[in-house]
């Protein structure tokens, strides 16, 4: 285990350093359309050679190459052209009702999507499967952007409600924050429940067809261990893994159009905000630090999986 | 059967798309100012929007670039995939360890802030967009690729066309490419109503095909949003237009996957 642990980590940490370096690149590779945009449109300098020079463009690569992992070893992320005030703190500020919508989005889409396609699984080709997949299929196609504005805009016309859009935070007042988030943490997961009831279907009919499925119902097991204790006890390690590393994914996608939509000031809004205004500091930090999160998920993800299936960690 | 409904739904989007001037009743970016927000009749199918454009027009235009863009986008990145693909799994060893960390690296992204990052870097133009989504939909189709590669790398056949004495780009090309046709023909099919949804969402976020341009997911943003409370059919329109193509993109493709080759199923989507 542990060696296999070591093993995971090096990786991560290799991918790590490619992330920082792709992150790095993106001012050096910038084309000069976006430069001389950064100039005119939002003054973050009197012209481009002064923007280059702010920027440290000028310095020799290497040195801006150690500059830039200094500054992350540091744990600082530099600061942004709009505001001049430093990222991190931006990040910290922002951070928390993305990371609670995220785990919101995720509970709700897991405790919808996986009972279902465990029966979908179990009740294989009744009205309920077709029905749960006919669900999956149709929410899968729905995009949570319009999902949500049907959702704003029906509740309004038909009950002349709407939900309010003036945010609350977490420490100014716990419940009010949460009554903020509960109607886009419910469409967000209910938009990810879709792909969650597909993979537990698959992942358990899988399981199911098994020789020790059988084995199991032949020696007279009832049907309900046979299904907790052999069945979905060795759905669960790919399970966790599959739907960590997509959900992790959808969880971000979801919180950037969620967060617009429904006026969070989070880290999604963050990043559609320093994009529009050319805040590329602001959008490499933004970059690095989701990738890193993500990488973190996966590493995670990695060492449960090696834990929960040990022929994993054997290899 | 869900797979010939969605063939035949696609086939009307299709069909829609091309002739476009045919289907619409009104220019899609010329506006009446009398018949402004005017709710859903016989002269305006869907009605028409806060600058008294027709919606129906706007939205059979919208899927030229819509489904014209995720076309391209599939192809594009079946093609990157396939040299990603073909490359890193023939040669194996410090090249394959070299293309998958770098893919790795490039999978650690979430696609939609990479996708926004890129796009308020190059410009939002068609091309671009293409561009750059084509190289994020490459990343993950690449490594499904390759390992069908490493598969078709260990066959008879590669071993004797290298005895005969062919070289490296000879087999990739004749041998090996050959035989993972299918299998990116499938991926890259199964790709298209993921596609077409995040073309939308990055229209709706702003980053998309800019306006006028009628455009599904751009046409949901915007000054619209300010009269959809009033207008539902400023809402209801493009959204749904959106939905019942990637649902009958996804029945279609995904049963003609499940035919072809049922080994596959729920590969799909990203």
């Amino acid at each position: 285990m542990t060696s296999y642990i070591v093993q995971r980590l090096a990786l991560a940490a290799l991918t790590l350093a490619i992330v920082c370096l792709l992150t790095f690149s993106v001012l050096r590779v910038m084309p000069g359309s976006a430069a001389e945009l950064m100039v005119t449109d939002q003054g973050y300098a009197d012209d481009v050679e002064q923007l280059r020079e702010k920027l440290g463009l000028n310095d020799p690569l290497y040195k801006q190459w150690w500059d830039w992992i200094a500054q992350i070893g540091s744990g600082s992320l530099g600061e942004s052209l709009y505001t001049g005030e430093s990222i991190s703190a931006e990040l910290t500020r922002r951070l928390p009702p993305t990371l609670l919508l995220g785990a919101l989005i995720i509970a709700v889409g897991w405790v919808i999507g996986v009972p279902l396609g465990i029966v979908a699984a179990v009740k294989q080709g009744t009205v309920l499967d077709q029905l749960s997949r006919t669900l999956a299929v149709l929410f899968l196609a729905v995009p949570t952007f319009w999902l949500a504005t049907m959702f704003l805009v029906f509740s309004s016309i038909w009950f002349g409600w709407a939900p309010s859009l003036r945010f609350v935070s977490l420490t100014d007042d716990p419940i009010a924050h949460l009554e903020f988030l509960f109607w886009p943490a419910l469409i967000g997961g209910l938009a990810a429940s879709a792909s969650v009831v597909r993979i537990t279907r698959t992942l358990m009919l899988e399981v199911l067809r098994q020789d020790y499925i059988r084995t199991a119902q032949a020696k007279g097991l009832a049907p309900r261990p046979v299904l907790f204790r052999h069945g979905l006890s060795n759905a669960s390690p790919p399970l966790v893994t599959i739907l960590g590393l997509q959900v992790s994914m959808q969880v971000i996608t979801g919180a950037v159009i969620l967060e617009q939509i429904f006026s969070i000031p989070g880290m999604g809004r963050y990043i559609l905000e320093a994009a529009a205004r050319r805040d590329y500091p602001v959008v490499q930090a933004i970059l690095l630090f989701t990738a890193s999160l993500i990488l973190v998920t996966n590493l995670i993800v990695d060492v449960l999986y090696g834990y929960l299936d040990p022929r994993v960690r054997v290899r | 059967m869900t797979g010939k409904v969605g063939g035949i739904v696609l086939l009307i989007f299709t069909l829609s798309a091309i002739f476009a001037p045919v289907f619409a009743t009104h220019d899609p970016n010329v506006g009446d100012t009398l018949e402004r927000l005017q709710s859903p009749s016989t002269s305006n199918f869907f009605g028409t929007d806060q600058l008294g454009r027709d919606i129906y027009s706007r939205v059979v235009y919208g899927g030229r670039y819509t489904l014209g863009a995720s076309l391209a986008v599939v192809s594009l990145s079946a093609a990157i995939a396939v040299v990603v693909a073909v490359v890193s799994g023939y040669f194996g060893g410090k090249v394959d360890l070299v293309i998958q960390r770098l893919v790795d690296a490039w999978l650690a992204f979430p696609a939609l802030i990479l996708l926004i990052a890129l796009i308020s870097l190059v410009g939002p133009s068609m091309t671009n967009i293409i561009i750059v989504l084509s190289i994020a939909v490459a990343a993950p189709m690449s490594r499904i690729l390759r390992s069908s590669v490493m598969v078709v790398r260990e066959a008879a056949y590669i071993e004797s066309a290298r005895v005969v004495g062919a070289g490296s780009v000879r087999i990739m090309l004749l041998h090996v490419f050959p035989q993972i046709i299918p299998l990116v023909l499938i991926l890259a099919s199964v790709q298209l109503g993921a596609v077409v949804l995040v073309l939308a969402a990055l229209g709706f976020l702003g980053f998309g095909i800019p306006p006028p341009t009628p455009e599904w997911g751009s046409m949901l943003s915007g000054r619209a949003r300010d009269f959809m409370y009033s207008a539902w059919w400023l809402a209801m329109f493009p959204g749904l237009a959106i939905t019942i193509s990637v649902l009958s993109l996804n029945l279609f493709f995904d049963s003609v996957r499940d035919v072809i080759d049922p080994r596959l199923r729920n590969t799909g989507s990203m």
